[in-house]
């Protein structure tokens, strides 16, 4: 009780007016629901990574009345929370605003693409030292996988080595899962070549090890067994039940699958709700590196493309999630590296701007129907509770239940802690 | 913690004979680097910590003076009370400290800083004697048995020609503490045979004492092994020393797969592994030698290594770039153009990328500025890591902020811009440039590493000047350089490892040994042909991978050759020989080698297998496996095609009724193994067609070959 912030009460006193929720409703529903206590929970990621940078004026911080070098050309609408208002263009997303918090005052200094993602996805600011291993690749060395699924999966592929392990070594890197909006759909190299079926893998696999019988004894250094045990993780997977079922996206009624959208979020949500069911712990998706990098006609490809793909895949996870009963137990993230300039530049777009953005998250625990922070009048800077990347993910791996005072010996010998030093978990996100 | 204490004040009487008065520069900073103040992850560190920034290990005092007496109002200091002083209350946790206990109150850590402060807490004067370096003694140490025991000491040399033993006031790292553990004295223990450096540190000095142990006294009936030159000469003598025996000799089937494979990035065909076995010349492996640095595979496959290290490939160079580049190089290695001669025209480059290929060298990122250019020719030709150097002293070397500006402003001039209605681009100097040092503000010279500044005449390009220093036969790192990449690649592991890390605290495993191979290279005008032919013609290089009782845990030394994963290029070209079924590239003719593909033709094969694709740093590449190959080699469609594709190898060998199935599984053994199936493998191979009749024979084969070319003895050089 004492950690509810003001700001937070005040939006949710105010939801009683539509009798929609009682602040009573929300504390007897902290009391009842487990996921409170999220430290002791198996909490699952899924990760809408927008590379290359959303406009928080034309999304998540409307700023519709402002001076015309920086308005948004698009209207803002209400939400489902009292007080919380949305761009026009995210219609699906407003009516799930009891869901997730959005935090319009996050702040950093990298304005170039690759440092940003390295600290966003990492929590450090880089250092062309050392390759800090990415918050989901700490996931996979401190979590280890649930079960013959990999335990992270990118969607469809890695950005760029912003996702990756870094000094943790590769072995923790993410899974590429491919893309799943992709007609007929499957993981590359999952499926047995046509042709060869299990009994032919067993005879190939007995001849394979007789082979390797010999050079086992060459091998001093351990990467044998590394290549051992890929084989039999290798085989696990595609012998596996379960993943193919849990990568078989096309066994979703056909009405979800547009209601989540035949996009590249759309799918990759859809896909990552089944991998995250069937256990995998951490899945990202985006549209690949830098799209949304909106530099010219920023409004046009927004309302277009970008922002009603977005709105279909983020509202309709957190509603599926949520009827599952899975989203106590899974984590959505939704951001970019930063936002863009207030400044319209003379191509109609915006530009790189780290020095306020928005950014929404859900699920595990996070009382939704609250707004963290504010930009300045123009949304060019932070007014009030500015939120350091650090902060945002020591909370994610605290309720994680990852110790995020941990230190790693990072490749030039130099003790790393998992999140950038004197980092402590944002309170807002624990409650 | 107690017991760190108890050793320090048992050992060190350092503090106490310093006389009368604490020195802030001998003694206070001291105290707080080695009490781990000062450390990256302390206050050390970039931002320091709760406002209290102190420099990297205490390399910059005059800042430090003013973060402990002035910042923050002074309030770290208590002159009226100096017992009250936040210096002292902190790291003795009589207040709240992020850091805990760092020593204790009455400690002598603790005296002295308290003594400091009662007199004033004064800087020494400014003209007083700094600390100019630093040496370690004794600077090697052969440790014999487990738990031996031996003692280092720190002498400090400072700017007025006076020494100090300052053993009790430095810090001890050993860089690889499962060899020796080093206590806060400097005395260090043995825990396992093996070798390491102890890193020596103070006031932002770094040195290094060198340790081996060895776990038993010599052996008495350690064998006789010939020795062919002077490689053997080091190596053999070095493990006599450590009682490890190498390897015996490789076989011939061994070593022809190896050099092969090595050197030209293929595998010997039938015919010419029938003709190397039966050959009885004693003569045959030089002579094979001497062909295969012939060939003009040779040059290929360093070119291909030579564009993974100049990062040929990156955005708007492009396919066109790489190839006019890739093809320099090829051509350079080729006609053995002499190495100093190579560095130098691309030193010197400038030009149009797309007709002048030495210009592609300075296209290596995005933003290309002096600064790139200092990082990128220090690491590529000397194998130093100025990086650290570019925001703050190097904390294990002695590479100043200022030598890395210093280099830097060698590259003023350079610049890069569009021509040809912005298609191309062109690096050229332009007329006057200069570089700004980020702390002074100021105009740097340009100043050689560990050398004096130099000035650039009118019309002059001062990059010449910077290419002699470079390649002269003086410069202690270029050939030492170079000759280590070259070994590295035959044997595995540089003598200095990471490659590109020379430095006082990362000593060489067997320094006469790359010394000598350097006054070789250079004695032999920097010929890489040569050097690469000295290493080849070796006992150490032609060694069994085979390990024995004595040298199994060998890591270091080269006692036995070590067994290593093929590069992507040299895998992908294996499967499309032994198969005969040829990858395909986008841009070049059907049967192109990967090997002759310099980056830029997208193949998820050699990506997905270790093919460089991040040009941002310059990196070597990852050897470790990953889930993605595994998955590739056990059902993609790399092998699978190979395997099933008509009119390759296969087709043809199983069409041939004068070859028996036995035979068959024979040659794809001999082929891709270079050895024939054991028995028990040409049974398993066969026990398909065994059982269900000729109607099996292809699938048989094809399995065999799937289980041939999943093997770890084809996915790897040994």
């Amino acid at each position: 009780m004492e950690h509810f912030d003001r700001r937070a009460f005040i939006k949710l006193g105010s939801l009683s007016l539509f009798g929609f929720m009682t602040y009573g409703d929300i504390l007897r529903l902290r009391a009842q629901s487990p996921a409170k206590d999220s430290a002791n929970k198996d909490i699952s990621i899924i990760h809408l990574w927008l590379s290359g940078g959303i406009s928080h004026l034309d999304s998540f911080d409307p700023k519709p009345d402002i001076d015309s070098r920086y308005r948004s050309q698009f209207k803002k609408i209400p939400t489902n929370v009292s007080g919380i208002e949305l761009c026009e263009h995210l219609p699906r997303t407003a009516r799930q605003a009891d869901k997730y918090v959005i935090i319009r005052s996050m702040t950093h200094k990298q304005a170039a693409h690759e440092a940003a993602s390295g600290l966003v996805l990492s929590g450090h600011d880089p250092l062309p030292t050392i390759h800090y291993p990415a918050m989901q690749t700490v996931v996979a060395k401190e979590l280890g996988p649930r079960n013959e699924l990999p335990p992270v999966v990118t969607v469809p592929a890695p950005t760029g080595n912003w996702e990756k392990a870094g000094f943790l070594g590769p072995r923790y890197n993410p899974f590429s899962a491919g893309n799943p909006n992709q007609e007929n759909y499957q993981v590359r190299d999952m499926n047995l070549p046509m042709g060869v079926d299990w009994s032919r893998v067993d005879h190939r696999r007995s001849l394979l090890s007789l082979l390797d019988d010999k050079f086992r004894r060459l091998d001093t250094t351990g990467i044998s067994e590394t290549m051992d045990s890929y084989y039999q993780t290798s085989f696990d997977l595609m012998r596996s039940e379960r993943a193919k079922k849990a990568f078989d996206i096309a066994q979703e009624p056909e009405k979800l699958r547009e209601k989540y959208g035949r996009t590249s979020l759309g799918q990759g949500a859809l896909l990552a709700r089944r991998l995250v069911e069937s256990g995998v712990r951490f899945v990202t998706i985006s549209r690949g590196f830098n799209t949304w990098d909106h530099h010219g006609n920023v409004f046009r490809s927004l309302a277009n493309e970008f922002l009603p793909e977005l709105d279909r895949a983020y509202a309709t996870l957190l509603e599926d999630l949520h009827q599952r009963g899975m989203l106590d137990s899974t984590i959505v993230i939704v951001t970019g590296e930063f936002g863009r300039t207030p400044e319209i530049n003379s191509n109609a777009g915006r530009d790189h701007w780290p020095n306020v953005f928005s950014l929404s998250m859900a699920g595990a625990g996070i009382t939704g129907g609250r707004v963290l922070g504010a930009s300045d009048e123009d949304g060019k800077f932070v007014k009030d509770d500015p939120v350091e990347v650090p902060n945002l993910i020591a909370a994610i791996y605290k309720k994680l239940g990852i110790d995020y005072h941990k230190e790693y010996l990072s490749n030039i010998g130099r003790p790393v802690k998992l999140v950038r030093d004197g980092s402590t978990p944002l309170d807002f996100l624990m409650v | 913690m107690r017991v760190l204490v108890l050793a320090l004040c048992a050992s060190t009487a350092a503090f106490a004979v310093d006389g009368p008065r604490v020195s802030f520069l001998r003694d206070v900073i001291p105290i707080l680097t080695k009490s781990g103040c000062a450390g990256s992850n302390c206050h050390g560190s970039i931002r320091g910590k709760n406002g209290f920034k102190l420099s990297l290990f205490g390399y910059d005092p005059d800042l430090d003076y003013v973060a402990i007496t002035q910042a923050s109002d002074g309030r770290r200091i208590d002159h009226d009370e100096p017992e009250q002083s936040l210096i002292l209350r902190k790291p003795t946790f009589q207040m709240a400290h992020g850091g805990g206990v760092r020593f204790k109150v009455g400690s002598l850590e603790y005296a002295a800083i308290l003594e400091w402060i009662e007199d004033g807490a004064t800087f020494d004067s400014p003209n007083s004697p700094r600390l100019e370096s630093l040496r370690v003694e004794p600077q090697k140490i052969t440790l014999v048995g487990i738990g031996s025991k031996a003692q280092l000491s720190a002498i400090a040399s400072y700017t007025d020609g006076s020494r100090q033993d300052i053993t009790g006031k430095v810090q001890y790292n050993a860089n690889d503490e499962s060899v020796v553990e080093v206590d806060r004295t400097g005395e260090i223990k043995s825990l396992r045979a093996g070798e390491t450096a102890i890193m020596v540190r103070t006031l932002g000095k770094a040195v290094a004492a060198r340790i081996e142990v060895v776990a038993e006294p010599p052996m008495q009936d350690y064998p006789e092994i010939p020795r062919y030159d002077f490689i053997d000469e080091f190596v053999f003598s070095k493990l006599r020393r450590l009682n490890v025996i190498p390897s015996d000799l490789s076989t011939d089937n061994e070593f022809l797969r190896r050099v092969y494979l090595d050197t030209v990035g293929v595998l010997p065909t039938l015919e010419e592994t029938e003709e190397f076995l039966a050959s009885a010349d004693p003569q045959k492996r030089s002579q094979l030698i001497d062909h295969l640095v012939e060939r003009p595979e040779f040059a290929e496959l360093w070119a291909t290594r030579f564009c993974d290290l100049f990062r040929v490939g990156f955005i708007d160079q492009g396919v066109k770039g790489s190839r006019l580049f890739y093809d320099w190089i090829r051509e350079a290695i080729r006609e053995d153009k002499p190495y100093d001669e190579f560095a130098t025209e691309l030193i010197t480059a400038t030009g149009n990328l797309w007709f002048n290929p030495t210009a592609n060298f300075y296209y290596i990122t995005e933003n290309s500025e002096p600064e790139n250019f200092a990082t990128n020719i220090s690491q590529v030709f000397l194998g130093i890591r100025l990086e650290c150097a570019r925001c703050h002293d190097h904390p294990w070397e002695r590479w100043k902020q200022d030598d890395f500006w210093g280099f830097a402003a060698f590259f003023a001039r350079m610049a890069e811009k569009d021509t040809y209605q912005g298609d191309e681009t062109e690096v050229f100097l332009k007329d006057q440039g200069e570089v700004v040092h980020p702390k002074t503000k100021e105009p740097v010279k340009p100043k050689y590493l560990d050398g004096p500044t130099e000035t650039e005449g009118p019309d002059e390009d001062i990059r010449e000047k910077l290419a002699a220093w470079v390649t002269s036969p003086e410069n202690p790192w270029f050939a030492h350089n170079i000759v280590n990449r070259l070994w590295k690649h035959y044997l595995g592991r540089g003598i200095v490892e990471p490659v590109d890390d020379f430095r006082i605290t990362n000593p060489p495993t067997n320094e006469v040994l790359l010394d000598a191979l350097a006054k070789d290279f250079v004695d032999h005008g920097y010929s890489l042909q040569h050097t690469v032919r000295l290493i080849l013609h070796s006992r150490v290089y032609q060694l069994s991978s085979e390990p024995n009782g004595t040298n199994r845990t060998d890591h270091l030394n080269y006692s036995r050759y070590y067994v290593r994963r093929l590069m992507a290029e040299q895998l992908v070209d294996a499967l499309s020989q032994v198969t005969g079924v040829p990858e395909e590239y986008r841009a070049f003719v059907p049967g192109t080698r990967a090997m002759t593909i310099p980056a830029g033709a997208p193949s998820y094969f050699l990506e997905t297998f270790g093919r460089l694709k991040d040009r941002d740093k310059i990196a070597e590449r990852a050897s470790q496996p990953n889930m993605a190959q595994t998955m590739h080699l056990i059902s993609g469609d790399t092998i699978q095609d190979k395997i099933t594709a008509e009119g390759g190898t296969l087709d043809r060998w199983m069409a041939d009724a004068s070859l028996s199935d036995a035979e068959v599984v024979s040659r794809l053994f001999r082929a891709s193994l270079v050895r024939p199936p054991a028995e028990a493998e040409l049974s398993l191979a066969l026990a398909p067609i065994r059982s269900e009749g000729p109607a099996a024979r292809r699938r048989a084969f094809e399995d065999t070959l799937w289980a041939i070319l999943n093997s770890k003895e084809f996915l790897f050089n040994h």
